[in-house]
């Protein structure tokens, strides 16, 4: 096979995570079939036994760096990949694992380990672009198998991806939704939220929890102030925002200035 | 191999999550198995602490992409059965379609694309696509047409968002589930079929005397509800769980393992579900297991590919009886907290989940304590393994090595969910 027609050589890496975005990959059903005759899936342990070294043409990273091994490992894979894009809330901001960041890492250690000298674990999680250039960002949690599939297909035709760069809420009216937060009072993140989902939790009427991430430009305290006029509490708030993406720099700052609030008033 | 010689796998494939193994050899002995997790610790029970139990089940479905929905049912029916909220008939039922979509989903990635590889003599998916095209088509249709039903539900497969304490933001329409019908039709052949290619596979044998764990009901082959039985003969409700099961910390892997205190180490999982309750398989099922000369309870738990085909052919049946002339209504549950202690198990794919919450009146967790079903099974894998690696001792590494991990995988093991439960493996 001459260099021109050889398929792309595309790995699937995993750092701290739950395996979800992996899932969403699989759960593209209809196109897997065209993506594995597409591309040449190297590494990608979750689907095979035999996995190779880079250099790879294409490496999709989910997970967060929550231990000190991980970030040696981040750093080499970077070096090994031409492209690369951080895949879910996890890659791109530390997803839940980021939560020990508001909390004492030793008591944490207690809570789940009974031996917690062993536990190797940074007492500050992140995304991996804390560590190494990302070239593309896909949100989610999980990601939406389309947008898997749409970055793909852009990447096998040599174009950058072209995924929406707007909020829930356009999403919303799209959708035909009415606006839970204006309309119904309800708690929503969709203004600060990264489309992508579909809107799929104000479509069954439910207000967004900012699973997608927050948004270019995303105006955080102004919805907190509106949070507040609903009735919510500091503490409520600062639980608001820190959900997956706690350590998305737009959330963690709304959520640092309520929580010291919250220190203030007790 | 010489006595004391350590050998190493350093990764097993084609399972969810990352994990190795090492095995401590003397002659002709496995004188030690000890699982390695490579998943870094992600402390889940410490998050739940101060957390609102509204807040709940989304956390807890963060532990596991595959099983989501069995830690958002695990938690639902715990908060539940705290607060004295006794959930709808409507909510009873469609807690079973979407419980049933996720063991379904599950088990088709598992038995088509992680474990057939095994029997097939292929690396992964990517081979298995070229070279058996068709039984890969008929894994992919089948696991989309699960995978629709879980977004009909809960309005996404990956941490679906429809589930809350005492039922659903939002209810599908009958014409929602008349769209599934045909597809469930096709999935009900694809799922005959998957038996009998299960049947067709050159499982090893294995002969073990090993208890097993799952929930039990009296009306239905239990998900989310029952109480816990065990084969050899234990029952009692989920709230006794810790009074008969014993975590402990084992001293040569610095990992929590579990045991019962009545028969130790025990497998949970589908081949616990189906040799409890196998009765409660469906008529087909049953019919096509016996067709293919294949019989429940088993000892062997290379048989565990066998009892998901029989869940997947149970589950399908089932969920199309429970869409035909279902018509929910939106329901706005009433839920108040109060201070107290909460207990709850629903059958994940890979077996019994486990969950404990602490709450004060408002409903915020005091403490949290999750023992999902790789954690409980890890014990009987290390003791499988002592068991079945002998038989390739004179073999070379690579046929110890894959024999080593076909056992692994027969557990489909959910490294991910086990982490935070699990001490670093200390070796060097």
């Amino acid at each position: 096979m001459t260099e021109e027609t050889r398929k792309p050589r595309v790995a699937i890496y995993k750092f701290s995570s739950c395996s979800g975005c992996q899932q969403s990959l699989l759960n593209a059903e209809p196109y897997l079939g065209e993506i594995i005759g597409a591309i040449d899936f190297v590494y990608f342990i979750e689907a095979q036994q035999n996995n190779q070294p880079g250099p790879y043409d294409l490496t999709l990273v989910e997970g967060s760096i929550s231990r000190s091994e991980e970030i040696e490992a981040v750093k080499e894979l970077r070096r090994q990949s031409k492209v690369l894009i951080s895949v879910g809330a996890c890659a791109n901001y530390g997803g839940p694992q980021a939560l020990r960041n508001w909390e004492s890492l030793d008591y944490l250690k207690n809570v789940s380990y009974d031996d917690p000298k062993y536990v190797d674990a940074l007492d500050w999680t992140t995304g991996i672009d804390a560590y190494i250039p990302v070239d593309y960002k896909i949100f989610g949690c999980g990601p939406n198998p389309d947008q898997l599939v749409e970055v793909l297909t852009n990447f096998l035709q040599g174009r950058p991806p072209t995924l929406a760069r707007s909020s829930v809420c356009i999403e919303c009216k799209m959708a035909g939704n009415v606006c839970l937060l204006v309309a119904g009072g309800l708690n929503c993140l969709g203004p600060v939220t990264n489309a992508g989902c579909g809107a799929a939790c104000p479509s069954i009427k439910r207000g967004c929890y900012g699973c997608f991430g927050p948004m270019e430009a995303a105006n955080c305290f102004a919805l907190a102030k509106t949070f507040e006029r609903l009735g919510n509490s500091a503490e409520e708030i600062v639980r608001l925002f820190r959900q997956e993406n706690s350590n998305a720099p737009a959330f963690r700052e709304v959520a640092l200035a309520y929580a010291q609030r919250r220190r203030m008033a007790a | 191999m010489h006595k004391g010689e350590e050998w190493r796998l350093d990764y097993v494939g084609r399972v969810e999550g990352e994990g190795g193994l090492d095995l401590v050899l003397s002659q002709g002995l496995v004188e030690e198995a000890r699982l390695r997790i490579f998943e870094p610790p992600r402390f889940f029970e410490g998050f739940l602490e101060g957390r609102h139990y509204t807040e709940i089940l989304d956390i807890t479905a963060r532990i596991c992409g595959i099983c989501p929905i069995s830690y958002q049912s695990a938690a639902a029916t715990a908060i539940e059965g705290a607060f004295d909220y006794t959930p709808s008939v409507q909510t009873k039922r469609l807690r079973r379609l979407f419980s049933w979509a996720e063991v379904m989903q599950s088990h088709i990635l598992h038995v088509y694309l992680l474990a057939a590889p095994d029997y097939l003599g292929v690396d992964g998916l990517g081979e298995l696509a070229r070279r058996f095209p068709a039984v890969v088509e008929r894994g992919l249709r089948m696991k989309r047409t699960v995978n629709d039903l879980t977004k009909t539900i809960g309005g996404r497969e990956v941490h679906p968002v429809g589930p809350r304490v005492g039922g659903f933001y939002d209810v599908p329409s009958p014409a929602d589930f008349a769209a599934l019908r045909e597809p469930f039709l096709q999935a009900r052949e694809d799922a005959i079929e998957t038996i009998k290619t299960a049947a067709g596979f050159e499982l090893p044998e294995m002969d073990r005397d090993t208890d097993y764990l799952c929930l039990s009901h009296p009306d239905e082959y239990a998900l989310n509800y029952g109480d816990v039985k065990t084969f050899k003969g234990a029952q009692f409700p989920i709230d006794k769980f810790l009074d008969f099961v014993d975590e402990r910390q084992v001293a040569h892997s610095n990992a929590l393992q579990c045991r019962l205190k009545l028969s130790g180490t025990y497998q949970t999982g589908p081949i616990a579900r189906v040799n409890i309750n196998h009765e409660q398989l469906s008529e087909t099922a049953k019919e096509v297991l016996s067709d293919a000369g294949l019989s429940f309870p088993s000892q062997n738990p290379f048989m565990s590919i066998v009892a998901r085909g029989a869940e997947i052919l149970t589950g399908i049946e089932e969920c199309l009886e429970l869409m035909d002339g279902f018509e929910p209504e939106p329901e706005d549950p009433e839920i108040v907290p109060r201070a107290s202690v909460a207990f709850g198990i629903s059958e994940a794919p890979r077996g019994s989940l486990f969950h404990y919450y602490e709450f004060d009146d408002d409903g915020i967790v005091k403490r949290a304590r999750l023992i999902p079903p790789t954690t409980q099974n890890l014990a009987r894998m290390e003791d499988d393994l002592m068991m079945f690696a002998p038989r390739f001792l004179g073999e070379s590494r690579e046929e110890l090595s894959l024999g080593c991990e076909m056992l692994i995988r027969s557990y489909d093991p959910c490294i991910s969910c086990a982490t935070h439960f699990l001490k670093v493996n200390v070796i060097e």
